[in-house]
C-alpha cells in the first residue's frame, strides 16, 4: 500500500473511532478534532467516507456509525436518528473546548449507599484525572426543577466524599442566557462553570 | 480336493484383491467431469477433457490434467471451486486399512471385527488446486486440513534456527522464520488459539536456542498466560499492567539507541552484520489494553516506543510479536502495521474487520468453533492449522533453563496482607453504561 494510501485509511479510522467515543458529531467538530483544516477539505474527507457513515442534514451535516461503520471499528452500539441528537452536539461541544481529555467518559452513573439511603445520579459526561473529577452535565430541553434536583443531589454526593477530598468542578451547558442565571444560582457554592451554546456555535 | 480349495481359495484372493482396489481407488476423474458438466462448463461444440492423471509420488494428492474448451478460463473453474469441493467430498466412502487385519483378536468376535474393518466407511477431506499453463490441472488432495494437530518433539526438529512452526497447510508444513520476517501481528477473536500460538512460540525458541533468546513477556490479560516462563534464564522481564509495560518497553528503548550508535560507530548496517547472535524478542498479547492504559502519558508513550521498536528495531536484532483480538487504528497505528511483513489472523466476526487485519476478505468465513485455523500472510494468503501445545510438553521443554530468580523486594507478597479496613461509611462506585 503506498503512504498517502495508508495515511488516509489511518485518518478514517480515527474520524470512526472518534463517532465510537462520542455518538454523534458535527462536520465542524469533526473538523476541529481531526484538523480537517478548511471546510471543503473536511466536506471530501467526510464524503469519501460515505459508507460508514449515517448523515443527518439539519444546517449542519451531523454524522453517526451506520452499520457497516461498527464493524469496521468493534462497536456495540448501536445509534438511531434520535430527535435529541442536539443533546450529544452540545456534549461534544464541551469536549472540545476542554482540550480533548482522553479520561472522557459518557454517561457514567454514580451509585452511592444501599437501600434506602441510596443515592444515584447519571452524569452526561465525567473525568477522572487522579482524585479530581469533573462533571458535565448538559441541559437541553430539561426542566429547570429537574435539574435543581440533579445539583441537589450532587451535593448530597459531595457531603458523603463520592469525590474524595477535592472539590469537584461542574460544567453546564445550557441554550440560553436565563436558563445560565438560573443554574448558576441553583448551584450556589459549589465549583461551576456554565456555558450556552451561542458561546460554541460557528466558532472555529 | 486340494486342488479345489487352492483353487477356490485363490479365486477368493482375486476377488477380495479386486474389491479393496475398487473400494480404495482415489480416482475421481468421472466426478470432476459430471460437476463441470452440470456447473456449465462447456461451450456448444466442446467440454472438458482429461487428457492425463497422475498420482503424486507422496502418495498426497492425484493430478488431473485437462484440455479446457476454448472460450472458457482458469477463473471460471475457480469460482466454481466450491461446488468441485463438495462435489468431490458428498459421500462418505469405504475404506479398507489392511494394518487393521494384524490386530485382529482371534476369539469369538472376530466375524464382527472383520466386518468393521470391511465395512469401514471414512468422511471424505478433500481439498483441490487449480492451476493453468495451457492445461487446466486439478489437485486433488486426499486429506484437507487436519482439526487437530499436537505440538510434539517431531515439530520442533522440523525447525531450526529462528524458525517457528505456524502451522500445516493441506499440502505442506509452514515455518516462520524470524530472521527473514523480523515482525509478526497476531489477531483474532477470542478462544481461537492466539495465545496458544505465542505459547507455541516461545516454547520453540527457547528449546532451540536457548543461550541467544532474550525474551519481554508483556502480558495484558494479567500475566496468566506467560506465568509459566517467568523463571526461565531467557526471560528478561514479564509485564503485567501499565507500569511494568512502560518500564520494559523503555528499558529496550535506552538499548536500542546505544546499540544504534555502537553499530554507527563500527559502520555495521544491521546485526547481520556485525555477527552478534543474540535476539531479543518482545512479545505482547492483548494489545489493545494498551490503548486502555488509565494515563494519557502513558499511553501515548507505549504507542511511540512499540512504533519506535517496529521502525527501528528489526535490523538491531529486536523481534515484536503483537497479539491482539482487533487492531484499530487506537492500538496498532497503520504505519507500524505497514513495517509487518506477516500477519497470523484467526477468526473475525465479519469482513470488515478481515478488511482491516489483512486488508481482503476471508477471516470472517474460516469455520466456527474450531481453534486454531487461521490464515498466515506473508507475500501471500495460506490457510494453516496451528498446532495446539500441552502445558506438560512446555513443562518438559522449559524445564531444563528454569533458574530461580531472586524476586526483588516489589515483587513479594506479603503473607499477611490485610485488608484496608473500611472507614467511610458509604461506598461510591462509578459506573459506565
Amino acid at each position: 500500500m503506498y503512504h498517502t494510501t495508508r495515511k488516509k485509511l489511518q485518518r478514517q479510522e480515527n474520524i470512526l473511532l472518534s463517532l465510537k467515543k462520542l455518538d454523534y458529531l458535527t462536520r465542524l467538530q469533526l473538523q476541529i478534532i481531526h484538523d480537517l483544516k478548511s471546510d471543503r477539505n473536511a466536506q471530501r474527507v467526510l464524503k469519501a467516507m460515505e459508507e460508514y457513515l449515517h448523515v443527518i442534514k439539519e444546517g449542519e451535516n451531523i454524522y453517526y456509525l451506520n452499520a457497516k461503520g461498527r464493524e469496521m471499528v468493534n462497536c456495540e452500539k448501536v445509534r438511531k436518528k434520535l430527535t435529541t441528537y442536539q443533546h450529544y452536539i452540545m456534549r461534544n461541544y464541551l469536549y472540545i473546548a476542554l482540550g480533548c481529555p482522553v479520561e472522557w467518559k459518557n454517561e457514567v452513573s454514580i451509585i452511592n449507599g444501599y437501600k434506602n439511603d441510596k443515592v444515584s445520579c447519571r452524569t452526561d459526561a465525567l473525568i477522572q484525572k487522579g482524585d479530581f473529577y469533573t462533571i458535565i452535565e448538559v441541559d437541553h430541553e430539561q426542566k429547570m426543577i429537574e435539574n435543581i434536583k440533579k445539583i441537589d443531589k450532587y451535593r448530597i454526593l459531595r457531603q458523603r466524599g463520592a469525590f474524595g477530598l477535592l472539590a469537584p468542578r461542574f460544567v453546564w451547558m445550557t441554550t440560553t442566557d436565563y436558563r445560565k442565571n438560573e443554574l448558576l444560582k441553583a448551584s450556589e457554592g459549589l465549583n461551576v462553570e456554565v456555558y450556552t451554546i451561542e458561546d460554541f456555535k460557528g466558532r472555529k | 480336493m486340494l486342488f479345489e480349495l487352492v483353487s477356490t481359495g485363490s479365486m477368493l484372493g482375486v476377488l477380495g484383491a479386486s474389491y479393496y482396489f475398487k473400494t480404495n481407488q482415489k480416482d475421481d476423474t468421472d466426478k470432476i467431469l459430471k460437476i463441470a458438466d452440470n456447473c456449465g462448463l462447456y461451450t456448444d461444440d466442446d467440454e472438458l477433457r482429461l487428457y492425463r492423471k497422475n498420482r503424486s509420488k507422496d502418495g498426497k494428492f492425484t493430478e488431473y490434467v485437462f484440455k479446457i474448451p476454448l472460450g472458457l478460463e482458469l477463473d471460471d473453474f475457480v469460482s466454481k471451486y466450491g461446488k468441485f469441493k463438495d462435489g468431490l467430498n458428498n459421500t462418505s466412502v469405504r475404506s479398507i486399512d489392511l494394518k487393521q487385519i494384524k490386530k485382529l483378536k482371534l476369539d469369538k468376535s472376530l466375524p464382527k471385527q472383520l466386518e468393521s474393518i470391511i465395512f469401514n466407511r471414512v468422511q471424505l477431506n478433500k481439498e483441490i488446486e487449480f492451476e493453468y499453463d495451457g492445461m487446466l490441472k486439478i489437485r486433488v488432495y486426499d486429506e484437507g486440513l487436519t482439526k487437530d494437530l499436537p505440538f510434539n518433539n517431531e515439530m520442533l526438529l522440523k525447525v531450526k534456527n529462528w524458525e517457528v512452526p505456524i502451522g500445516v497447510s493441506y499440502k505442506e508444513f509452514i515455518k516462520h522464520d524470524f530472521e527473514k520476517l523480523q515482525m509478526l501481528v497476531v489477531a483474532g477473536t477470542t478462544r481461537y488459539g492466539k495465545t496458544v500460538f505465542l505459547k507455541n512460540l516461545i516454547t520453540t525458541l527457547i528449546n532451540n536456542q536457548p543461550d541467544n533468546l532474550k525474551l519481554t513477556l508483556i502480558d495484558l490479560k494479567g500475566g496468566l498466560a506467560f506465568s509459566r516462563y517467568v523463571n526461565c534464564k531467557q526471560v528478561n522481564k514479564v509485564a503485567k499492567n501499565a507500569e511494568e509495560t512502560i518500564e520494559a518497553l523503555e528499558f529496550i528503548h535506552d538499548e536500542m539507541q546505544q546499540r544504534q550508535e555502537l553499530f554507527l560507530t563500527n559502520g555495521w548496517e544491521d546485526i547481520k552484520e556485525a555477527g552478534w547472535k543474540e535476539r531479543h524478542f518482545i512479545v505482547v498479547d492483548e494489545g489493545a489494553e494498551i490503548a486502555m492504559f488509565e494515563n494519557k502519558e502513558d499511553r501515548e508513550r507505549a504507542t511511540f516506543l512499540l512504533g519506535e521498536l517496529a521502525r527501528i528495531g528489526a535490523g538491531l536484532g529486536y523481534r515484536l510479536v503483537f497479539a491482539t483480538q482487533y487492531p484499530t487504528a487506537d492500538v496498532f497505528p497503520r504505519q507500524v502495521k505497514a513495517n509487518t511483513t506477516a500477519s497470523l489472523c484467526f477468526k473475525l466476526k465479519n469482513s470488515t474487520q478481515s478488511m482491516v487485519v489483512l486488508d481482503r476478505k476471508g477471516a470472517e468465513s474460516l469455520p466456527v468453533g474450531l481453534a486454531g485455523r487461521a490464515i498466515y500472510q506473508t507475500d501471500r494468503d495460506r490457510v494453516v492449522q496451528t498446532p495446539y501445545i500441552q502445558n506438560e510438553f512446555i513443562k518438559s521443554i522449559i524445564e531444563p533453563h528454569i533458574i530461580i530468580k531472586a524476586r526483588s523486594e516489589d515483587q513479594s507478597v506479603p503473607h499477611n496482607q490485610k485488608k484496608a479496613s473500611e472507614t467511610r461509611k458509604y461506598i461510591t462506585e462509578f459506573k459506565e453504561t
